[in-house]
This record gives structure tokens, sequence and C-alpha cells, in this order.
């Protein structure tokens, strides 16, 4: 476990930035407790400090894992958010798109969000914007890069795709094994 | 008409004055004669005045024979010899000498009764103007021209002795005149002024009075006297506006009696003659509508009285009332166009003829009356006001009939000042009268057009009232399809080429004679639509279209201003009455220039905040910013079923201001500034009077919350920072404000279950803080907060109201 490289965090953030925009500033400064992020193992996790301290005394070879785990860095040293992640993401969202209920098995199903279970969406979305996806009770369901803007959704047939998946809660039973 | 009484006259008048001669003396018999008998050689039969009478012909070529007669004539006394003659006459005569003395009848039968007609008659053939008065004239004597055939020898002699025995005419006359004179001196005694002077001036004056009060059969004596009084020359000149007509003295010397209540008297009784007349007979009054238009010019000044001579206000006020009364109900309900050169040369009967002429008339005398109207208000003269209060009636009486354009655009013009008066209020009355009472969206679609140019040459700087008229334009409930803005006409030729498409092959075979029985149903059809005058639909459908696609490009205009206008408040809220017809296309940029909008706004309030001593204009901004969220939200609303769409933005910066708001004690006062006054003149007819803030701000509550623009439910983390926030605040608004905050509070927990957990400290499931200073709903946490509010309210609160609804609340958990 160590802190993030420069180049780390800036990779990090930047896919952070994608989904929260300037709430990324809410994830550091925390009024309740002060939180950090931490490589481990290829992964980063996003851990209070006073876990992050606990967590010191532990060996590396020992250590599973700690706080919430938020993503990993591929090999090519691209980092890929995890649907772990999607609390804080959801939280803090700028861009969100609630899908109809006849949407919701599909997309947890890792398949994109089709016009047709568009229930709702954040005005002028732009095009590839990182959003966080809601079923229409407002429970975080995953998320996705949108595939066109808010305005030119408005036009596109109801089979279009309007978001590409990235990850969704049911990776948590279909990526039992990997995800952790 | 006129033409063929022009050419005839000449010829025809020599012969019946022959035949006269011959009557009085047998001198004068064979040089006539001879005339006449060189004349038939060259003319047609039928052109000549007569066609003489074989038998008689030879009499009259024989000179001996005649003689005889003479001699007869004197033997047996001119009784009998008259009765012969004029039988004679009556048979040879022409079928057109026929209808020429009946039209000289008229103009002869008038000079007996107001002498100075009869040359004005012959000056009406000179110029055009007067031959409405030639109508008069015919009409009158096709009533009672059987009575008149048999004078119709005596009249040609009248017409003959008006130059010949003039002298000789003049002699009872001087003697009726100094009857005349007599009369009026005993009745009228000289005034004397107030500076001791003593005026003679009642004499002439009363004998105009009697005249003008006389009935027409009575004042013959009155006029022939004053014809021989008056100037012979301008009687001949004048015509029937000015000069003395009809039983009624000349305009002039009405203007000219000294004594000015005797002035207005006359005048007074002269106008109401004269529109009484006019309304018992319009189609032939266009003479008289002519002369009642001469009083109401400033100064009249005639062929013969070349120097003008002032009019007085009061009898121009006067007139051009009755005017306006007289024009009300004259008018007819369909518009006058001007004719085509086919028509006009095109031959039609007498009827059809005449109506045009009285068509073509009536709208030259009412551009005439308009003119001076025009001129009144363009010099701002003392009579603007009226003549502003007559555009106004004008355009709403008469609508449709010709010279709208110019009525709109006075009255558009005057409500381009900055400031707002009883005037320019009486203008946007008239233009809401008139968008409430237009069927085929016409005349809606030219006063917005220029309505339109009128605020953009002004650069906007107009009285945002001036916009409040456009609310109640009819497209916002007729227009049911919404339309496409920029192009007004694409949908409908689409339409029509699917139509076409589709008809095709549907068209079933039809032999030759059933296509031909098919061509004629259809246009038995299309005349059948046309003579239902139905307002057609789909015409009405593109003029609205177009008057919608101007509408919103005045108010995109104003919203696109760079610096916001007083108008913004006003296009505002017009977007928001349209909201439902909005193009979709631009929808985008119109959510941007709101959220620029609010931005700017923001920052002037920040501005403000920063000057001191000016915190009364911060209700202001706040009131336009939520002025600007209302729009947004209507503008949701009326696309609602197009898309669902989020506006985080707007709903951020209204949980932004429910703060701020809280420390503005005049929440439930209307802001003394423009966005008050529009929306109470347009409260009765939006969906709610949007008279405070408070107004405003729970207007755009509910608009966030409603299911419609918020889906099912809103997300729960936004009810309950709302909830919170708005408790917070009514812990400090007036009561009247809290109350209305407890209720949404309570309409939002009965919404939204989970709410419910804020009510108590007990069950807490979500981990962080409560931030009441983040201005986002999203991220202050509000589940880690509770309703404590309810608490005080219940408790510590000076009116029971609040308690009550507190204490509801509260209870309302446990049950």
């Amino acid at each position: 476990m160590r802190p993030l490289t420069e180049e780390e965090s800036k990779a990090v953030f930047t896919k952070l930035a994608n989904y929260v925009g300037k709430n990324l500033v809410h994830l550091i400064d925390r009024q309740d407790e002060p939180y950090c992020f931490r490589l481990h193992k290829d992964r980063v996790f996003y851990v209070s400090e006073s876990s992050m301290r606990l967590g010191i005394s532990i060996a590396r070879p020992n250590l599973v894992s700690l706080g919430t785990c938020f993503g990993k860095f591929s090999k090519s040293g691209k980092f890929k958010l995890h649907i772990t992640a999607l609390d804080y993401v959801a939280q803090y969202a700028k861009y969100k798109i609630w899908i109809k209920p006849n949407g919701e098995m599909p997309f947890l199903y890792g398949n994109h969000v089709v016009k047709a279970h568009l229930g709702r969406i954040t005005e002028d979305t732009p095009e590839h914007q990182g959003v966080v996806v809601f079923s229409m009770n407002d429970i975080p369901l995953g998320f996705g890069v949108t595939a066109r803007s808010t305005v030119d959704t408005r036009k596109l047939d109801p089979t279009a795709i309007i978001v590409f998946h990235q990850a969704d809660v049911g990776e948590y039973l279909r990526d039992e094994d990997t995800l952790f | 008409m006129a033409g063929t009484t022009k050419g005839k006259r000449p010829a025809p008048n020599s012969q019946a004055s022959s035949k006269k001669r011959k009557l009085n003396d047998g001198k004068h018999k064979p040089v006539k004669s001879k005339s006449k008998s060189n004349e038939p050689k060259k003319e047609k039969l039928a052109d000549r005045g007569f066609i003489p009478i074989p038998a008689l012909d030879k009499d009259d070529d024989d000179v001996e024979i005649s003689d005889q007669d003479m001699d007869v004539l004197a033997e047996f006394g001119g009784a009998a010899s008259f009765l012969n003659k004029l039988d004679s006459k009556g048979i040879m005569r022409s079928k057109k000498e026929t209808q020429r003395l009946h039209e000289l009848t008229k103009p002869v039968r008038k000079p007996q009764v107001y002498d100075d007609d009869l040359p004005s008659i012959n000056s009406d053939d000179e110029d055009e103007e007067s031959w409405d008065s030639n109508i008069d004239d015919n009409d009158l004597e096709l009533s009672g021209s059987e009575d008149e055939d048999l004078s119709d020898d005596e009249t040609p002699d009248h017409l003959e002795d008006s130059d010949a025995e003039m002298p000789y005419e003049t002699k009872p006359r001087k003697l009726r005149d100094v009857t005349q004179d007599k009369q009026t001196d005993v009745q009228s005694l000289p005034i004397k002024l107030a500076n001791g002077h003593i005026q003679q001036t009642g004499k002439k004056a009363i004998k105009q009075d009697m005249k003008s009060r006389s009935p027409p059969s009575d004042s013959e004596d009155t006029d022939s006297e004053e014809e021989q009084e008056k100037e012979e020359p301008r009687s001949r000149l004048e015509d029937v506006a000015t000069g003395a007509r009809f039983g009624r003295t000349a305009v002039v010397d009405v203007l000219q009696t000294s004594s000015r209540r005797q002035r207005v008297e006359m005048a007074k009784e002269q106008i109401a003659s004269i529109c009484q007349e006019i309304l018992a007979d319009p189609e032939n009054s266009l003479g008289l509508l002519r002369r009642l238009h001469t009083f109401s010019l400033k100064t009249v000044s005639t062929p013969t009285h070349p120097e003008p001579v002032p009019n007085d206000p009061i009898i121009r006020k006067l007139t051009i009332l009755s005017q306006l009364a007289i024009y009300k109900d004259i008018i007819p309900g369909y518009r006058i166009r001007p004719l085509t050169e086919a028509e006009k040369a095109e031959k039609v009967s007498q009827m059809v003829a005449r109506t045009r002429d009285w068509e073509q008339g009536l709208v030259n005398v009412y551009q005439t009356y308009l003119r001076l109207l025009e001129n009144e208000l363009k010099t701002k003269s003392e009579l603007a006001d009226i003549a502003l209060h007559c555009m106004a009636t004008l355009l709403k009486e008469l609508t449709h009939f010709n010279f709208r354009l110019n009525l709109m655009t006075c009255i558009v013009a005057r409500m381009s000042k900055k400031s707002w008066d009883a005037s320019s209020e009486l203008c946007s009355q008239t233009l809401t009268q008139v968008f409430k009472e237009d069927l085929t969206g016409a005349a809606s679609l030219e006063v917005v057009r220029l309505l339109n140019r009128m605020i953009k040459e002004q650069h906007f700087k107009v009285h945002p009232n001036a916009l409040s008229c456009l609310l109640h334009l009819r497209l916002r409930t007729e227009l049911g399809v919404r339309a496409s803005s920029t192009h007004a006409d694409k949908p409908e030729k689409k339409k029509q080429k699917y139509g076409k498409k589709a008809n095709k092959p549907e068209r079933v075979y039809l032999s030759k004679k059933g296509r031909k029985d098919y061509k004629e149903q259809k246009e038995i059809q299309r005349e059948l639509q046309e003579a239902e005058a139905e307002v057609d639909k789909e015409e009405r459908k593109t003029i609205q279209t177009e008057t919608l696609k101007l509408l919103f490009a005045l108010y995109f205009r104003i919203l696109k201003n760079p610096t916001p206008t007083a108008l913004l408040p006003a296009a505002l809220s017009g977007i928001s009455r349209f909201a439902h017809l909005v193009n979709i296309d631009f929808f985008k940029d119109l959510m941007k220039v709101l959220k620029d909008l609010i931005a700017m706004e923001e920052e002037a309030a920040i501005a403000d905040l920063e000057s001191p001593g000016s915190s009364a204009s911060h209700a202001a901004f706040i009131s336009r910013q939520l002025k600007c969220i209302v729009t947004a939200f209507e503008l949701l609303s009326g696309q609602g079923e197009a898309l669902n769409i989020d506006l985080n933005d707007f709903i951020t910066t209204l949980y932004a201001i429910l703060l701020p708001l809280s420390f503005s004690p005049e929440i439930h006062f209307a802001p003394s500034n423009s966005v008050s006054t529009v929306s109470k003149k347009t409260g009765p007819a939006t969906d709610g009077a949007l008279t405070s803030v408070a107004d405003l701000l729970f207007r755009a509550l509910n608009l966030v919350f409603s299911p419609r623009t918020a889906g099912k439910t809103a997300p729960p983390w936004r009810s309950a920072a709302f909830g919170k926030r708005l408790l917070i605040a009514s812990l400090h608004w007036p009561a009247g404000a809290a109350l209305r905050a407890l209720e949404f509070v309570s309409g939002l927990i009965a919404k939204d279950p989970k709410l419910e957990a804020m009510l108590s400290t007990e069950d807490r499931v979500y981990d962080g803080v409560y931030r009441p200073d983040v201005d986002d709903p999203q991220l202050c946490h509000p589940f880690e907060s509770s309703f404590w509010e309810l608490h005080a309210l219940h408790r510590q609160h000076w009116d029971p109201r609040v308690r009550e609804e507190a204490g509801r609340l509260l209870s309302s958990r446990s049950s």
C-alpha cells in the first residue's frame, strides 16, 4: 500500500472528474474525517485516514483490501473505475440518468441503455460524458458514458443507444471472482 | 352619367328653347326652325332630341302655315294652342331626350328650392369629386319622376331663364329679401358686449340660424335670398362639402359667426341634422359625410373663400366624435377592395355601379377622416386624446374594415414611450380587445408584426406593459398543435405532399362521364364552402403559426439582449404563457439563456450587496431569478411529454435563494418595480397571480416537485433538502409565508415516506453531517438532520395557525 504517484493520481482524478465534476473536492475535503487514496496491488482504495493508519501495520502480501475500492490500473497504466465506487460517484454525480423499470434488468445484465428505457435525464448533458444510471426510485444502478447529448437524444429512434455501459451492480454477481 | 349629360346638354337646350320661343313670340321661330332642319341631316334620329313627326315636320318647315297657326293662336287664346304644342312635343321627344330632361329637371328643381345648387352642378362636371351629388339628384328624381313629367316643359325654361332673364327674376326676390330683412331685424337685437360696444352681428346670424333650422321645403325663399346676396361665383364653385346646401348654411359662414356660442350652437345643429340624414340613408350621403368632415378640419377654405377660416376646437371635437359614431354605424361588415382595371372596364348594371361608387366613396371619405385623426395625433394638438380614443374605438369595432393597418400603426406607435399613462393603457386595452375578438388571426398577426418592429426600432426602450397585451393572443388556446416556429408553412406543404401520395393509389378509375361529374361536384363543394364564410381552420393555423413565430422572435430577442432590459420580466411571463407552443428545437438555447440570466442576476445581486444602502432591490433580483426559474419549469412542463429532463441547475439555484429569502421581510409584498405591475395586470389571466415574491417562490417550488416535471417523485434527498431549508426559512418568515412553507413540507412528506424519518431523531440510516451552508441539495446530507424546527414552531410561534399546523405535522408521523 502506497500513496499514488503524480501520474497515477492524475489518471484517477480525471476519471472521477468525468463523473462528479467539481464535486471531486467533496471527496477529499470531507467535514467528518479526512480521506485519502491509496494504491495496493494495482487497485486504488478510498479510505479514511484512521483506517489507513491501521492498515499500515499489516504486511503488503497479507492485506486483501481496505476502505472502498474505486478501481484498478490496467497493465498499460490506464485507470478503470469499478462498480464498488458507485456509492460515492452516485452521491456526487453531476449528470444522471434515470431508467424505467423495464430497462433496469437489461442494464443490470451488462447491456447498454437504449432510448426506449430512458426515464429522465439531466438537462444539457454533453456527449461522451460520464453519467450515473439510476432506477426511477433513485437507486444507483451503475454508470456509463453518454452516446449523445441531451438535445440529440430527442431525435433518436427508441432502439438507439444513449448510454454505453461501463459498470453496473450486476457485476457483484457476475464478476464476483475477479472484482475483489 | 355626368358624361352623357355633359355631351348632350348644348344641342337639346337650344331646341327646347326654340319651342318655348315659339310659344312666347312668333318672331324667333323661323330662325330656330332653320337650325333645326339643318341638324337632322348630321345626327342619327335616336341621338337627336326630337324625332320629328312627318306631318309636323312639314308644318315646321313651312313658315306660312305656322304663321297661320299664330293667327289661330291669337284668335282662340293661348290655352288651347299651348295644350296642342305640348302634346306634339311629348310625342316627338326621343327617349334620350326624355332622359336628359329627367336629369335636367332635378338640377332645375333644386335651384328653385336652393338656388346655388344649379351652378354647382355645372362645376360638378368639371371636377370628379362631386359625382356623388349627381347620384343624390338621380335618386330623388327617380322617386318623383312621374309627377315631373307634366312639368317637363316648364323646367327647361327655367334653365334657360337663369341666364337670360336674370334682371326679371331679381325683382320679386328683392321684395322678399326686404321682408326677410325686416323679419330678422325685428327678431335680432344688437348685443351689448362687456366692454360697452354694441355689436350688430345678430342680424345676419339669426337669418342663417333660421335657415338652418327651417326644413328644406320652407327654406325656399330664404335660400333664394341667400343666393342673391351671397357671392354668385362662389356658389358656382363650391360643392356639397362646404357650400350652403340642402337648407344648410355654408360651413364657412357658420365658422365665421362671431359669437362663439352661436357658432357652436349652429354647428351642433347642422352636425346633428347631417348625422341624422346620413343614418337615414347612408348610401346616398357621401356628400354629407364629406360635409361633416369639413367641420372637423382645422381651417376651412373653399374655392370662393381662399383664405382659410379657423375652426373652433369644440366644433371639431364634436364633429370628430360624431363621425366616429357615424362610421361605426354605416361601415359595412366586409372589407372594400379597390377595383381592378378589368373590373372598371367591365360594364355593370346600374345597381352594381352605384354600390361600387358608394363603396369607393366611403373608403375615400373614411380615409380622409383617418388622415385627420392621424394628423391630430402626430401634431399632439389638443384633440390628440380624442383622436386616439376614436382610433381605438374604430380599431376595436371595425377591425375588419380597410385601413386597419394605419389604425394599428398609430396605436402601436402610441405605446412606444418609456412612460405609461392613460392613453397607453387605452391602446393596450384596445389591442387586447382586438386579440380577443380576432377570429381569423390576420389582425393579430399584423399587430404582432407592428409591435415587433416598434420594439426593435425603439431598442427595447419601451414600457414593459406594452408586452402585456400579447398575453391575450388567441393562439394560445386555438393553436393546438405545436408547430415549427422557424418554418411556418413547412408542415403544411409536407402534409399536402403526403396527402397527394396517399390519394393517388386510392383513386378509383372513373369513366369520362364520371370524372366530369366528379369535377362538377368538386366545383360545387368549393363554392359551397366559400358561401359558408366560415373561418378556414387551415388558413387560421398558418396565420397563427406566423404570429407565433413573430411573437417568439420578439421574446427571444428580448431575452438574448446582452444587457437585460426592463422588458425581460414581461417577456419571461410571455414565454411561460406560451410555453406549450415553444419549438423543442429552441429548448436548449432557451435554457442556456435562462441560465445565463440567472447567473447575471446573481452577479448583480452580489454587486448590489457590496454597494451599501440598496437592500430593497435585492428582492427584485431574487424575484427576477424566480421568474426565470418558473419560466424554465413552465417550458419543461410544456415539453414534458417529449422528454423528461432534470433541471438540476435551476433547482439548485432555487435551493440557494431560499436562505437569502428568509431574511426578506417583504416577501409578501409585491416589489415596487415593473415586475409586479405586469404580473398584476396579467394576473387574472395567467394561471396564478404572481403578485409577491412568496407567490413566485411557492409557484416555483410546486413546479419543481410537481409530478409532471419531476417524474413520479422527486429524489428523496431533494425533497428532504428542500423541506429542511424551507423549515429553516420559515422560522424567520412572517406567519403567512411560514404557514405556506409548512403546508408545502407536509405535502413533501406525504409524497415521500422516506422523509418521515426526519420527523424524529431516532432512526438514522445515513452517515455524515448535515451541511446547511452548502447550496446544493445533493451534497448537504439532509437525512443527517431532522425537522427540529417543527417543534420550535409548534411550541413558540406567536401565530396559533402556525402552531396548529406544525403540531399537526408532528403528530402525522405517529398516526
